[in-house]
């Protein structure tokens, strides 16, 4: 266990923070603050910090869940009728370039500021990665297992169900993963644009207040809520596609 | 027979007699078609969500206009030179961490960190030391790159050809030129595709800063037509940044092609 321990990583880490420390102890200046000072702005703030990490992660929670709820389904659709498929992509294809903050002042107009229009701007961004990759992992299913599944007289929608979504996991799984990243990324920057609360907004009021501690305190919570987020989601994308990882193991003997 | 239905239903065979290239012009016409339904059924109002006729005639006049260009331009060149600058030291670093494992090794966890953070959460901090100018949006943009650059190029170095190394090293090559002749050459289409995903959040870093600290440029526009009203030009707007997406990536990928097209014929030939 120790022996594949980052050792450089972490001496490295070490000596930025360290660097950082003594660089601003030697400026002394109120608009460079030390790493110290940081965390200490970190432990004073921590009950403000704590509640406006809720409301990100709340929001960022909600919009990703719309779009796995409506994506998954909607991609195994598009992938498996590839009839529709042919003419639904072409639009998919000209929304996706579209960077999901430009659509902010179109929520505006019709949300307001409030959670709604930032839900659905979260929800835009978190859309993608997972419906692309369950269109193309659905298309990717092969033919045997869609045949089985008809002569054992599956319909269409248990084929679907059955067959599709478990054979397309592996892919949408990915596009999760990326989704989950958007989903806290895009949560935190809609909260600057649209700002009322939540971590994004409080890093708005520590610039207007010049709390330069207490801003890159913030910054220190984002990195650690969203480092703490992926682990998670790494976990239960283990558990969940724990066949898979055990078929290749067996496969390769 | 059912499953003969299954395969093609009556509906299905009158849309694949049309060729092939008339599905996304459908699909847009589609799109266009259920954008103006929504309009006409008068459920949203109309100053929020106008037409697809007001909002065409919006982006002409945008076309017209020099201050629309300005702007445009501005967004571009921010986007491309940040992703620029990312390239470069995203893929030296991997260079140097390909050579160096040590390197690759202590560059690791604060990657990790790094990747996790929105762009544009470093905005309001970086105004105090970067102040409002070019040099806020060049390391916005760049930061938004890098990271992601970094790490693709440092997984597509790893995955050299252990046949090639070998070649190489009988040939005598140093360690740097084996880099530089055998695996870079080798790793240059993944990067390639790196890149390409970079330039997406290149873009969107730009738009996002220019929405918090800027006085020019797409996103600043786009903020501005939406506080003072002017939906139609709003929503051309939007049009403009999307197609901006499909102009970098096409960018990207014509330079991967220039640049490593050999790899690209070599798996066009392995596909016949």
């Amino acid at each position: 266990m120790l022996k594949h321990f980052n050792w450089p990583g972490l001496i490295f880490m070490a000596a930025l923070l360290l660097a950082w420390e003594l660089s601003a102890r030697a400026i002394a200046s109120p608009s460079y603050p030390g790493f110290v000072a940081v965390v200490a702005a970190l432990v004073t703030d921590l009950p403000t910090l704590y509640a406006q990490t809720g409301i990100t992660l709340w929001r960022a929670a909600a919009g990703f869940a719309l779009a796995l709820a409506t994506m998954v389904p909607l991609g195994i659709f598009i992938g498996r009728t590839r009839r529709i498929g042919h003419y639904v992509e072409p639009v998919i294809d000209l929304l996706r370039p579209l960077p999901p903050l430009a659509i902010v002042p179109v929520a505006m107009l019709f949300a307001g500021t409030g959670s709604a229009a930032k839900i659905s701007v979260i929800f835009y961004s978190a859309a993608f990665p997972i419906l692309i990759n369950a269109i193309d992992a659905t298309r990717a299913t092969h033919p045997l297992l869609i045949n089985v599944g008809r002569s054992v007289g599956l319909s269409r929608a248990e084929i679907m169900l059955r067959i599709d979504l478990p054979a397309a996991l592996p892919q949408i799984m990915a596009g999760v993963r990326l989704s989950v990243a958007l989903a806290l990324l895009i949560s935190v920057s809609s909260e600057m644009l649209l700002s009322t609360d939540g971590l994004g907004n409080y890093l708005m009021r520590a610039q207007e207040q010049f709390q330069i501690a207490g801003g890159l305190a913030g910054i220190v919570v984002i990195a650690l809520v969203s480092l703490l987020v992926n682990t998670v989601v790494l976990r239960v994308e283990q558990w969940l596609l724990a066949w898979h990882h055990e078929r290749h193991r067996l496969a390769r003997g | 027979m059912k499953q003969a239905a299954f395969l093609s239903s009556p509906i299905n065979l009158s849309l694949t007699a049309m060729p092939a290239w008339t599905r996304p012009l459908v699909s847009l016409a589609g799109f266009l078609l259920l954008w103006q339904a929504v309009v006409l059924t008068g459920r949203v109002p109309h100053e929020y969500l106008p037409g697809v006729a007001v909002v065409g005639q919006a982006f002409v006049e945008q076309l017209g206009a020099s201050e629309f260009w300005i702007g445009e331009g501005l967004t571009v060149s921010r986007a491309i030179g940040g992703l620029l600058l990312a390239t470069v030291t995203g893929v030296g670093a991997a260079l140097l961490g390909g050579r160096y494992r040590v390197v690759e090794r202590a560059l690791s966890p604060l990657v990790q960190i790094m990747l996790s953070l929105p762009p544009a959460a470093l905005v309001p901090l970086s105004i105090f030391a970067l102040g409002l100018g070019g040099k806020l949006f060049a390391f916005i943009i760049w930061f938004a790159g890098v990271w992601s650059i970094y790490l693709s190029a440092a997984n597509a170095l790893k995955s050299s050809e252990p046949v090639q190394l070998q070649v190489a090293a009988t040939l005598g090559y140093g360690p740097w030129e084996v880099m530089w002749r055998v695996r870079l050459p080798a790793a240059a289409p993944e990067i390639f595709t790196g890149i390409r995903l970079a330039a997406a959040g290149c873009l969107m870093a730009a738009v996002a800063a220019e929405m918090l600290a800027g006085k020019d440029g797409l996103g600043f526009m786009l903020y501005d037509t939406a506080f003072s009203l002017r939906i139609p030009e709003m929503f051309a707007l939007l049009v403009v940044a999307g197609l901006n997406g499909v102009l970098l990536n096409q960018i990207v990928m014509r330079l991967a092609r220039a640049l490593s097209g050999w790899h690209y014929q070599l798996s066009a030939m392995a596909d016949t």
